[in-house]
């Protein structure tokens, strides 16, 4: 799905988006309504404490659950409309997803993870894991391509499943606290790269709950009980180096 | 923390783990109740169909101590004297007779005796009264319902009319047409025997003794001896076949919830609890399952044994008496199932246990050994097995039957053993593969340890096919070699009544007037066979048919042939017949050669008994084959033989193997996949969030399925015909080894497919949203 | 921070002239805290009033060269030798602002803290933006600087979480 895109038009929106579950004495509602854009090439963060719905929200981004208010946009299609293969090829294509943990396939290779999309969207063999070794390539991690997750650290990983949500013509990331199990050193390896791949047009959402990894987003959110409370951009700077000049 | 306070704290977390993972105790419970139930049900059926001890004398002597059977002749005049005081003698006496009521004729085996005397037990009255004046009778239901005579009627026997008093039967055999007259009843009887009770076992012993000494045979009632212990055996192999191959799947189901808690025993472990302590916890939560399972087993094997029990004596064919249960059978199959379990859940603890502790709470695999002895020990111990096969087929005998099994075993098992090797090899290959294929190959490659068990399972069942049916399709070979086939039209009528059934026969159907088999004749004369001095027997020329009509061997010999003036025709190319009757042929020669040798084809000599060969205009059906049957039954010696009674005898029951066969390891593989189900899930969520289509889910669990079942299947076929050559070596015929192909691809591709097709229905399409 | 002490750590490497001085500074902390030439002189004079520093011999005025004595090394010494002690705290006003708009009842005290977080984020995003632009090799000394704020806004951050959580309890 590669629609035009028409100037102006925001790549992610949500309208007023609220999802509940459960109904009568023991409904819940986990998020909403919320309203939001996201831009093209754009970094931003999600904050909240647990329970604040954040991954409800990355869920509906991506497509893995429907709205029960409200719509979810993706360059202006409304997601709810797609049937569910619509929806998995939406994933191929447009939406890459990276959970806490549990994101790379044990049975196969940091490779094969990574060219996984583009095989289940037909692309030839070959030229489906070429492209894939070049998003790996991309993540510092060509040379372990062979190998297989079980034998690749936590952060290893991790980047595997960036290059996996990057790879082919994607272009929006839904990382759901990526860095969750990471310790700082290799937690801010990930980030950069996710900063790197924004910084060359892509765009990213991030749920995270360590502020210092919400340090590399254009915007934060923040979020509790659901709703959007605020919003944080890094606008000029501060702290001014000497060599900087006034 | 001391050892047993230690063991006390493991076996509470193997009770909670029993609980907390329901699926999985319930699994194993019924994986033993099932082999169980079977055993216990089998054994205790087996037990009741067969007489015991009591019973089996009852029905031979009655209340007797001693049968003296005379025969023909009469009582010796003087055999009081050698009888102790006190001693009650009773006579037996049998003859056939012919009964006839209302226009219908049975033949009946007579009895003279009184049913409530010394022969009480050997025939028991089940309506009405024991004939008591000389013009009554009691008859079996067969000779009752044959007549159509009922109570009060009246059946003319050989020496009068006498009126039915009431129906009798022999327990020993419930089918058998008796008819008893009164104990007194005159005329000449054929058989006689002599009952006598002695009074107690030492006087008839001495009795006995004495009787011999004159010439008598006597039975004594101590001489009948309990039966063996065949049946119940034979029920308890099979049945530890069935949980054997239950066994390793309760191996692959500890291996599944062992690897789920690996972390909690790295910590149980690192807190100081030995691995001896580990595994025997979980040991005994295996026994304990198995406990529960095989008592439910148990309980379901005598439920339906008891169910089956009142149509026990219709189906074996004599009384059964009371529903009785062998406490040992019982506690023998509770016993193998707990003890099958148990085994069965410590290899995987073993290895469980086995990992460094760091790579356990780590949650890490430890790095692969770089090169697995696996495969190499499992086809060398096939290859072993194959060896001890071999060796039990040259001995021969129980040792040599022993040694088959045991081999044919090892053959198993070392392919089992292979089996893990194999899926690691095979997943390293599956690059090429599109991504559900190659992620089921790679998972099966993955958990090899688990499935390893699962294939053995898959692959011992379908092997034990394929052996049967490279034994079964031999022996059929052969018999289709030695038998040429029967034209589909033709009937064969053989014996004294030949020609007059064969040209009934043809007449009531419309068919051609019956031809015999043809003789070679030679200047008007039958052409005879001299070979091996047997002068006077005729050459018979005949195709395939008139070959099966006349029994003739597959393989032609020559043989000396001369005119019947005694001139020397030379020798010719044959195919021998057996000799029956002095009016058979020697041998047959097909038409071909014996117009090259210039014979001509006639009517059988006079003398002769050939086999009549009904030709009809349609092909034979199952109702005119049974319609010329039970007209030749009517006449002695003759019968009749059709392709339809006798095509290929041992399809049905390979059939019937096959499907089981390939029931059981469609259950082992689906219990397999639904084992692994917590990982599936895993997957499922990674597979959904990079966008596989909703059915890429269904097709990996339908691919998971079929990796299993293909690389069992595919090894079933080596492991199966490995130890046929030497299986087929102890039949005493000259088998050559056939591929039994129709197995062969039921085990490799059947199986398969039907296990994709199974996983394929039962995964319910993913809906996310 | 001890502007005097850390020029003494800069002449124990060797002995520079007041400009000197100022530039080496600057440049093993980054820049961060930049220092006038006359504050450099000013310090320099009470280190040689207290004996912790002499002149050298040559040219005076803007080309007059220090160098530490024995008496300034003890005290460097002393001086490194001591772990940085923070307690009592120093006076803190995002602290003392907070906890008395916990005591004062009429002050919506959620609202001070979702705004001074919005702030804190957005500090800590702009450290994270010239972290990116650092290279971690050559610039160490502005990279590690730049930890140390970062951190700095995150234990903020997080302390504020942590008193909205509280709030949150005792109003329930
Ligand atoms: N499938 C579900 N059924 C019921 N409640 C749910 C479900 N998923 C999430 N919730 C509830 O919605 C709220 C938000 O959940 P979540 O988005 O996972 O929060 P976060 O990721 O911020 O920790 C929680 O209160 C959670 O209990
Ligand atoms: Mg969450």
């Amino acid at each position: 799905m590669t629609a035009p895109r028409r100037d102006g038009e925001p790549l992610l929106r949500f309208e007023d988006v609220g999802r509940g579950y459960g109904d009568g004495p023991h409904a819940v509602r986990a998020l909403g309504p919320v309203r939001f854009d996201v831009r093209s090439g754009e970094l931003v963060a999600v904050m909240g404490p647990s329970g604040s719905g954040k991954t409800t929200l990355l869920s509906l981004a991506g497509a893995l659950e429907r709205p029960t208010e409200g719509r979810v946009l993706l360059r202006g299609r409304d997601l709810a409309t797609l049937s569910a293969p619509a929806r998995a090829a939406l994933r191929r294509r447009d939406i890459g997803y990276v959970f806490q943990d549990l994101n790379l396939l044990p049975g196969l290779t940091a490779l094969e993870n990574v060219s996984l999309p583009l095989e289940l969207d037909g692309v030839r063999l070959a030229a489906a894991r070429e492209e894939a070794r070049a998003a790996l390539d991309a993540v510092g991690l060509a040379s372990l391509a062979a190998r297989f997750p079980d034998d690749l650290s936590g952060g290893e990983r991790q980047r595997v499943a960036i290059a996996r949500a990057f790879v082919g013509p994607r272009e929006l990331l839904l990382a759901d606290e990526p860095t969750g199990n990471l310790d700082s050193v290799t937690g801010e390896r990930v980030l950069r790269h996710l900063r790197a791949a924004c910084d060359g047009g892509r765009t990213a959402i991030l749920v995270t709950h360590d502020p210092s990894h919400a340090g590399w987003a254009d915007r934060v959110l923040f979020l509790r009980d659901g709703v959007l409370v605020d919003e944080a951009a890094s606008g000029a700077g501060c702290l001014v180096r000497v060599e900087d000049g006034p | 923390m001391t050892a047993g306070m230690a063991f006390r704290a493991l076996l509470r977390v193997e009770r909670r783990e029993l609980f907390r993972n329901r699926r999985r105790s319930r699994l194993v419970a019924l994986l033993v109740a099932i082999p169980v139930a079977g055993i216990v049900g089998g054994a205790t059926v087996w037990r009741n169909a067969e007489p015991n001890v009591d019973e089996r004398r009852t029905r031979e002597m009655g209340a007797a101590d001693l049968r003296v059977d005379l025969g023909a002749a009469d009582a010796p005049d003087d055999l009081t004297a050698e009888l102790p005081p006190g001693a009650r003698v009773e006579t037996l006496r049998l003859r056939p007779e012919t009964l006839r009521h209302a226009g219908r004729r049975l033949r009946a085996r007579a009895i003279a005796a009184d049913p409530d005397g010394l022969a009480r037990g050997m025939l028991r009255i089940v309506e009405g009264r024991a004939p008591a004046r000389p013009g009554e009778i009691a008859l079996a239901p067969v000779l009752r319902d044959g007549l159509g005579a009922s109570l009060g009627a009246s059946v003319a026997t050989e020496d009068g009319e006498r009126t039915v008093t009431g129906v009798v039967v022999d327990p020993a055999s419930l089918e058998l047409p008796v008819a008893l007259l009164p104990a007194a009843a005159a005329g000449p009887f054929r058989d006689r025997a002599l009952l006598v009770a002695a009074g107690g076992a030492d006087a008839a012993g001495r009795t006995a003794a004495a009787l011999r000494g004159r010439g008598l045979r006597v039975v004594e009632r101590t001489s009948i001896r309990p039966p063996d212990r065949f049946g119940p055996t034979v029920v308890f192999l099979v049945g530890g076949i069935g949980l054997f191959e239950a066994a390793l799947v309760i191996a692959a189901a500890f291996a599944v919830g062992l690897r789920r808690r690996r972390r909690e025993i790295g910590l149980l472990r690192a807190t100081g609890a030995s691995g001896v302590l580990v595994c025997g916890a979980v040991g005994l939560s295996a026994a304990a399952v198995a406990a529960v399972g095989g008592a439910a087993g148990a309980s379901l094997g005598l439920l339906a044994a008891a169910a089956v029990h009142p149509f026990l004596d219709a189906w074996v064919g004599h009384e059964c008496g009371r529903f009785d249960v062998a406490a040992e059978h019982v506690a023998g199959g509770v016993l193998l199932g707990i003890v099958a379990a148990t085994l069965a859940s410590l290899p995987p603890a073993v290895a469980a246990t086995r990992r460094s502790i760091r790579s356990a709470l780590g949650g890490r695999r430890p790095a692969a050994s770089a090169r697995s002895r696996g495969p190499l020990l499992g086809l060398a111990m096939a290859g072993l097995g194959a060896v001890v096969v071999a060796i039990g087929a040259r001995t021969g005998g129980a040792a040599g039957a022993t040694a088959l099994l045991l081999g044919a075993a090892t053959v198993f098992l070392g392919f089992g053993v292979a089996s893990p090797g194999l899926l690691a090899g095979i997943a390293r290959l599956a690059g090429p593969l599109p991504p559900a294929w190659r992620l089921a190959v790679r998972d099966a490659g993955r958990f090899r340890t688990r499935n390893g068990p699962v294939v053995t399972a898959v692959l011992a069942g379908m092997a034990l096919c394929v052996l049967l049916g490279a034994l079964l399709t031999s022996i059929e070979a052969r018999i289709a070699r030695a038998r040429p086939p029967l034209r589909a039209d033709r009937l064969v009528v053989a014996g004294p009544a030949a020609e007059e059934v064969a040209r009934a026969f043809a007449r009531e159907h419309d068919a051609p007037a019956p031809i015999a088999a043809y003789a070679a004749w030679v200047d008007g004369a039958p052409v005879v066979v001299s070979d091996g001095g047997r002068f006077g027997a005729w050459l018979a020329v005949g195709d395939a048919t008139s070959r099966v009509a006349l029994d003739a061997s597959a393989e032609p010999s020559d043989v000396e042939v001369e005119a019947a003036g005694g001139r020397s025709l030379g020798r010719f190319t044959v195919r021998r017949v057996p000799r029956r009757a002095h009016a058979d042929p020697a041998a047959v020669i097909d038409p071909e050669s014996a117009a090259a040798r210039g014979l001509e084809r006639g009517p059988p000599p006079e003398f002769a008994l050939a086999p009549w060969i009904v030709t009809l205009d349609d092909d034979v059906t199952e109702e005119t084959a049974e319609d010329a049957r039970a007209a030749a039954a009517a006449h002695a010696g003759t019968s009749v033989d059709a392709a339809i009674l006798h095509r290929r005898p041992v399809r049905p029951f390979l059939r019937l193997v096959l499907a089981v066969c390939l029931l059981t390891g469609l259950i082992v593989v689906f219990v397999a996949t639904a084992l692994s189900s917590a990982e599936a899930a895993e997957d499922a969520r990674i597979l959904d969030a990079v966008g596989a289509p909703p059915a890429l889910l269904r097709r990996v669990s339908a691919a998971r399925a079929a990796t299993l079942a293909a690389v069992g299947g595919v090894l079933a076929v080596p492991a199966g015909l490995l130890p046929a050559p030497g299986v087929l070596s102890i039949a005493k015929l000259p088998l050559a080894f056939e591929v039994p192909w129709t197995e062969v691809a039921a085990a490799t591709l059947l199986l398969p497919a039907l296990a994709y097709a199974g996983a394929w229905i039962a995964a319910r399409p993913g809906a996310p949203a | 921070m001890s502007i005097p002490l850390s020029l003494l750590a800069i002449l124990s490497d060797r002995s520079a002239h007041g400009y000197g001085l100022k530039s080496r500074f600057e440049e093993s902390t980054a820049g961060a805290w930049p220092l006038n030439v006359g504050q450099v002189y000013t310090t320099l004079r009470r280190l040689e009033r207290d004996g912790l520093v002499l002149p050298e011999e040559g040219e005076g005025g803007a080309r007059q060269t220090w160098r530490i004595t024995d008496a300034g090394r003890t005290a460097l010494e002393e001086w490194f030798g001591t772990p940085v002690e923070d307690d009592p705290p120093a006076r803190d006003e995002l602290s003392i602002k907070v906890l008395l708009a916990v005591a004062a009842d009429a002050v919506d005290v959620t609202d001070i803290v979702q705004r001074q977080r919005v702030a804190t984020m957005e500090r800590l995003q702009r450290y994270t933006r010239r972290k990116r632009a650092a290279d971690p090799e050559r610039e160490l000394p502005w990279t590690l600087l730049l930890d140390a704020l970062i951190l700095k806004a995150e234990a903020e951050l997080k302390w504020l979480d942590l008193c909205e959580a509280r709030l949150a309890e005792r109003g329930r």
